[in-house]
């Protein structure tokens, strides 16, 4: 495999398109298989869940407390 | 003696910030660098950086919008000056008008390609729907963009970019012109449903797609989100992890931007604040990573593994993304609909940010120099045309888009979060700073947030700068920052130097402008009656 080399140029516009260039060049590695770990669904309903719940609380509180204002 | 302006309902407020903070980095940026940086580990610096970084410099920022707007001031070098009463200060503030002033000049043109691509997608364009063409679909793209030579889009008559750059740009000024409630607050409450609409169809698409190609059964829906999210704890030894985890949170909030200190300037005095930015911060963060990270990376992952071999002919050029979207849309089922939906989202998500980008100029024009609407209007256009035409002509590789991208909208972001946060937290004083945090407010802060801005915020930001200027980026070698100036330094680097001073140009129009209304608001004697 060698180094990888670095992908991220700076500069946010460039970096749009980053992520496609992310996939592009480790695409050897993709195609050769990257199953869904467990660690991948713990993290994934970890973050995600964690999201929503500070979203439904925020934005709960906010609709319930519109009136106070 | 203008009426002062105000929001016209706290959801509104809320709309109208995470309208800024939602752009185009929460569905491209945040997927690649998570996977860039340990995948579902990533999430733990990430969250980390929004508890520490993130959230505590949003809730300074309100903090010090809503206490100057409550002494009569609602832009940066107002805000800054009853802070710190020092005549310093206003020009300080003048960073936080160039910051949103400058990345305007660019932003308006990406906005504008998103549109074009829309409508490309609604009316069924062959450009962008001829099945699987990566160097087609690149070579659309940099034609629709004018990279082959400056000025190229002027060639041959009025191209479709140029219309809809007038387009979008009409359509900003219409609604900055019609008010803070009238126009950006109105607009905000209807584009930010409709943009998580768009979004969860095309989420629900992409996690519906199974395995589209049976002959390669790893390229799955369910292995894409693997890629996306699978740990690799070992990224969390490495500082760069933690440093790409900060600048993320501190990108995507739109901290240190200049928006949300004017925002909040026009807040209610006894309205609450430290609620309705925590609640604009995870709505954003909802569009980061329960959207962004779940589409865009599975979607590339499934469909850009499938064409590996034309793929990697495109290049590595910025303008990938516009380039391999249209591939991975020609492959989907019912990819016209959702082409559209993508690109109409990311229209959405980038108005509503332009928006938040000419307003605090546009409050300064009109307190600072006196100005009424129309003339504020009027000048703010007349700047940010001249500004817009030139990244319009010198298209030749994007370089002058990409120059002021880095100067104004990432270099100086930097610069001004850390002086946002000295202010707060060592010259308005953490005191102070807890009591307007806790005026009216719904929420109760934690007190170590203040012991955080104070101390732990500042070094974060530090460490970032320092980051940026001593960091090996690129060929390993030099960093970001000097890699940049070597790169002004060769000779045929016109365009990145003519760039520069565009930056340093409008800094030193916006300085006089200040300098004028420092005088004015001397003369007014705003500042003797603050004492009294």
């Amino acid at each position: 495999m060698g180094g990888r080399r670095p992908i991220f140029k700076v500069g946010r516009v460039r970096e749009l398109t980053a992520t496609f260039e992310f996939v592009r060049v480790n695409n050897l590695g993709l195609c050769k298989g990257n199953k869904m770990t467990t660690g991948g669904w713990i993290f994934m309903t970890l973050s995600i869940s964690s999201v929503l719940l500070l979203v439904i609380y925020t934005v709960g509180k906010v609709l319930l407390t519109a009136n106070k204002q | 003696m203008s009426t002062k302006e105000q929001w016209g309902s706290r959801i509104g407020v809320i709309m109208a910030v995470a309208g800024s903070a939602v752009g185009l980095g929460n569905f491209l940026r945040f997927p690649g660098k998570a996977a860039e940086n340990g995948g579902g580990a990533f999430m733990i610096p990430y969250f980390v950086a929004l508890l520490l970084l993130g959230i505590p410099l949003c809730w300074a920022e309100w903090s010090m919008g809503r206490y100057g707007g409550r002494k009569g001031f609602n832009s940066a070098p107002g805000v800054f000056s009853v802070i710190w009463r020092h005549p310093l200060s206003k020009y300080l503030g003048a960073l936080a008008l160039l910051i949103p002033l400058g990345v305007y000049f660019y932003y308006i043109v990406i906005e504008a390609w998103c549109l074009g691509y829309a409508w490309q997608y609604a009316i069924g364009s062959e450009s962008l729907m001829n099945g699987i063409d990566p160097a087609g679909y690149k070579q659309h793209f940099e034609q629709y963009t004018g990279q082959g030579s400056d000025g190229a889009l002027f060639a041959g008559g009025i191209s479709q970019t140029l219309i809809f750059i007038l387009i979008t740009f009409a359509l900003n000024f219409y609604l900055v012109y019609r008010g803070l409630s009238g126009g950006i607050e109105k607009f905000c409450n209807i584009a930010i449903p409709v943009m998580a609409v768009c979004a969860v169809c095309v989420l629900v698409r992409v996690l519906t797609l199974g395995t589209p190609d049976p002959n390669l059964v790893d390229q799955n829906v369910v292995n894409g989100l693997g890629y996306m999210w699978n740990p690799q704890p070992e990224a969390l030894l490495k500082p760069a992890t933690w440093l790409a985890a900060a600048g993320q949170i501190f990108f995507t909030l739109s901290v240190g931007f200049g928006v949300i200190i004017n925002y909040a300037s026009y807040v209610k005095p006894k309205d609450d604040i430290a609620l309705s930015a925590i609640t604009a911060s995870s709505v954003n963060e909802f569009f980061e990573v329960c959207l962004g990270g779940m589409i865009t990376l599975p979607a590339a992952f499934i469909f850009i593994g499938a064409t590996m071999g034309t793929v990697v002919a495109v290049g590595s050029s910025f303008s990938l993304g516009f380039a391999a979207l249209p591939n991975v849309f020609a492959m989907m089922p019912g990819g016209q609909l959702f082409g559209f939906l993508w690109f109409f989202m990311l229209f959405l998500a980038a108005i509503t940010s332009s928006l938040s980008m000419l307003q605090p100029v546009n409050a300064f024009l009109k307190e600072g120099l006196g100005l009424d609407k129309f003339k504020a209007t009027a000048l703010l256009f007349t700047v940010s045309s001249v500004g817009t035409l030139f990244v319009v002509y010198y298209s030749k590789g994007l370089s002058a888009l990409d120059t002021i991208d880095f100067w104004a909208g990432e270099f100086c972001i930097v610069i001004l979060a850390l002086v946002q946060a000295i202010m707060y937290g060592w010259v308005l004083g953490t005191a102070r700073g807890k009591a307007e945090l806790d005026n009216g407010a719904q929420l109760r802060v934690p007190n170590f947030v203040q012991f955080v801005l104070k101390y732990v915020t500042p070094a974060y930001l530090i460490a970032i700068l320092a980051g940026y200027l001593f960091a090996p980026s690129g060929d390993g070698k030099s960093s970001a920052f000097f890699e940049r100036i070597n790169d002004i330094m060769k000779p045929d680097n016109f365009v990145q130097r003519i760039s520069i001073l565009i930056v340093l140009g409008t800094l030193v129009m916006l300085w006089i402008m200040v300098y004028f209304a420092g005088r004015r608001w001397e003369a007014e004697g705003r500042y003797s009656k603050l004492d009294e």
